[in-house]
This record gives structure tokens, C-alpha cells and sequence, in this order.
């Protein structure tokens, strides 16, 4: 392994738990995170002589991420929407959550999954480009202006954007505001 | 209807992106509108609800199926590179060789049929590397330089 390999390699480790949770936050399921990560990771690692040390290892690897991502639903080949009805996974699309300690509650448990489930099927029922925009501004925090580079497009456009996102989720979680 | 022309606003107001100008109008519309207020109140819950959204823990050994594809993907990219440049140059001397032979075996009165030729084969033979790899500008540099390393030698 080179200088440039380990570099790399070190860099992954630290932001595991970042990097995994924008790729599951795109994708909307254990699988599709998988394959996002290791298609975006390999990306990353192609291009990793333009990484300048020093800027965000994370943000930089969310624009390639996001890239990806909307790359394949416009191609629409590789990636197969899951929907919640039809769950791909073995155990029945239950994926497991570790809750926070407070919520011992078992009514307030359920109501908070059938939220978690009731969003984010209406996340991925958004158009790919609301979608990521909703993902990196209202989960992961974003700036407009970051946004907007990691998207490469003007921050009119996230804002405007970001809002019709917004309307829509509003409509379809409406029963939970 | 006439809340239409704030409706972007109000998300942009929530996240603090707003001009001042725009802040101060659309706070006096907020002062007058009952709906408007609502709606903010609605994207406002909607924005902290979506960030309580957990995220469940990978499948287990995750990392190390992705740690050795990128390895893996690396690993081929470099064979990749170095295959066709080699392959197609094996491939281009060959059917060159056949076509001098040919062309010897065609015309046995030629004066001196032998310096062209070759020059013929060294030209193709570039040609056919870079043509052949040009979509690919990493295989391109290696190609050339395999190139540039085969003619130091002529
Ligand atoms: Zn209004």
C-alpha cells in the first residue's frame, strides 16, 4: 500500500459513520447504501489526487455520493426504487433502529416508527433532485451555498427547490404536523 | 392567492436566508396572515421532525465488503490500463506482419519493398494504440508512453 492508499483508507475509517449515514439517507435502505457507497467511494478514491487535505473529506464525498445517486435514477438501471410494500431485504424491510434511551414508551415507539416509515417513503417518492436537496440541507445540514457546489447549481435553484420539496412532504405526512 | 408570491419565501425565512429586505416584508405579511403563519409553523415541524428520522446500523461486515471492492476496482482499473494497450498492440503488429508478408509475397519485383513497409507498420501500429484507447485518456498516456518507450529503442 502507498502513501496515497493508506491516506485514503484513513480518511474512510474516520468518517465511517458520516459517510454510511448520507449514503443510507440518499439510497433509503441498507442495500441501496451499500452499493452507493462503494460506487461513490471508488469514484473518490479515482479522483482523490484532486482532494486537497484540508477541505471536508466528508462534504467532498457527499457531492461525488449525491452525483451518483442521481445518476442512477436517471439511468434508472442499477438502481431499483424499493418500495416500502415490496422490502428487499430478508428481514421483511424491518430494519433495525437503535431508539434512544428515552423512548421505553411502547406507544410512542410505534407512533415515532409509523413517522420514520411514513417519511421516508414519502422521501423517496420525491423527485431524486428534491430529494438529495431535503438530504443535505434538512438532515445533513447543509448551507444553500454548500448545497449548491456539492449540486453544482445556483442557490436560487435550492432554494426554490428545497421549497416545493418541503410542500410536498408537508402534503404527505400532513396527518403528522 | 395573493400568498403565493411568499410561499418560497417562507421556507427561506425558516432557514434564515432571507435579504433583510425580504425578511421585513414578509414578517409584516406574516403580521396580517393567518395561513401563511400556519404553513410556517407546519415546514417548521417538518424540518425537525425529518432530522429525528434514525438511520438503523449497517449490515454487518458492510465496511469490509466496501473496503475490498474500492481495493478490488483499483486493483482491475490498473490491469485494465496496462491489457488492452499491450493486447492491441500484439494484435496490431500481427495483422501488420500478415499484410507485409503479403504485400511481399504480392509484389516480388519492388525494388526495395522493405524500408516502407516498415515504416508503414511503425505509424499503424501507433495509430491503432492511441485510436483504439482514445476514449479512455489514462490508457491514452499509458499507450503513449509504452509508445514513446518502444521508439527510444528504434
Ligand atoms: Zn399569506
Amino acid at each position: 500500500m502507498n502513501d496515497k492508499t493508506e491516506e485514503f483508507e484513513k480518511l474512510v475509517e474516520l468518517n465511517r459513520d458520516a459517510l454510511y449515514r448520507i449514503a443510507y439517507r440518499l439510497a433509503g435502505n441498507r442495500d441501496d447504501a451499500e452499493d452507493l457507497l462503494m460506487e461513490a467511494l471508488t469514484e473518490a478514491w479515482e479522483s482523490f489526487r484532486h482532494f486537497r487535505l484540508g477541505t471536508d473529506f466528508v462534504r467532498w464525498v457527499a457531492t461525488i455520493m449525491t452525483h451518483t445517486f442521481l445518476d442512477w435514477r436517471r439511468k434508472n438501471n442499477h438502481y431499483e426504487f424499493v418500495s416500502l410494500d415490496e422490502p428487499r431485504e430478508d428481514d421483511e424491510g424491518a430494519e433495525p433502529i437503535d431508539l434512544p434511551e428515552d423512548s421505553d414508551d411502547p406507544e410512542s415507539v410505534a407512533v415515532k416508527r409509523a413517522f420514520w416509515d411514513a417519511a421516508n417513503k414519502a422521501l423517496n417518492e420525491l423527485p431524486p433532485e428534491f430529494k438529495t436537496v431535503v438530504v443535505l440541507v434538512d438532515m445533513e445540514g447543509l448551507s444553500y451555498e454548500e448545497a449548491a457546489r456539492a449540486l453544482n447549481c445556483p442557490i436560487g435553484t435550492i432554494r426554490s427547490r428545497l421549497h416545493r420539496a418541503r410542500i410536498l412532504l408537508r402534503e404527505k405526512l400532513k396527518d403528522w404536523l | 392567492m395573493s400568498c403565493q408570491r411568499w410561499s418560497e419565501q417562507l421556507s427561506a425565512w425558516i432557514d434564515g436566508m432571507l435579504t433583510e429586505s425580504e425578511r421585513r416584508s414578509l414578517e409584516a405579511h406574516l403580521q396580517s396572515c393567518e395561513t401563511c403563519r400556519q404553513t410556517v409553523e407546519e415546514l417548521r415541524e417538518l424540518k425537525d421532525k425529518l432530522q429525528t428520522i434514525p438511520v438503523p446500523s449497517p449490515k454487518p461486515e458492510m465496511w469490509n465488503r466496501v473496503m475490498r471492492h474500492i481495493r478490488y476496482r483499483a486493483r482491475r482499473k490498473r490491469l485494465t490500463v496496462v491489457k488492452p494497450a499491450t493486447w492491441l498492440a500484439a494484435a496490431a503488429s500481427a495483422v501488420l506482419l500478415l499484410g507485409a508478408i503479403a504485400l511481399l509475397w504480392q509484389k516480388p519485383t519492388t525494388s526495395s519493398p522493405k524500408e516502407p513497409t516498415i515504416n508503414f507498420i511503425v505509424s499503424y501500429h501507433a495509430d491503432t494504440v492511441s485510436l483504439g484507447l482514445s476514449d479512455n485518456p489514462l490508457c491514452h498516456l499509458i499507450a503513449t508512453a509504452e509508445l514513446s518507450e518502444a521508439e527510444g529503442h528504434e
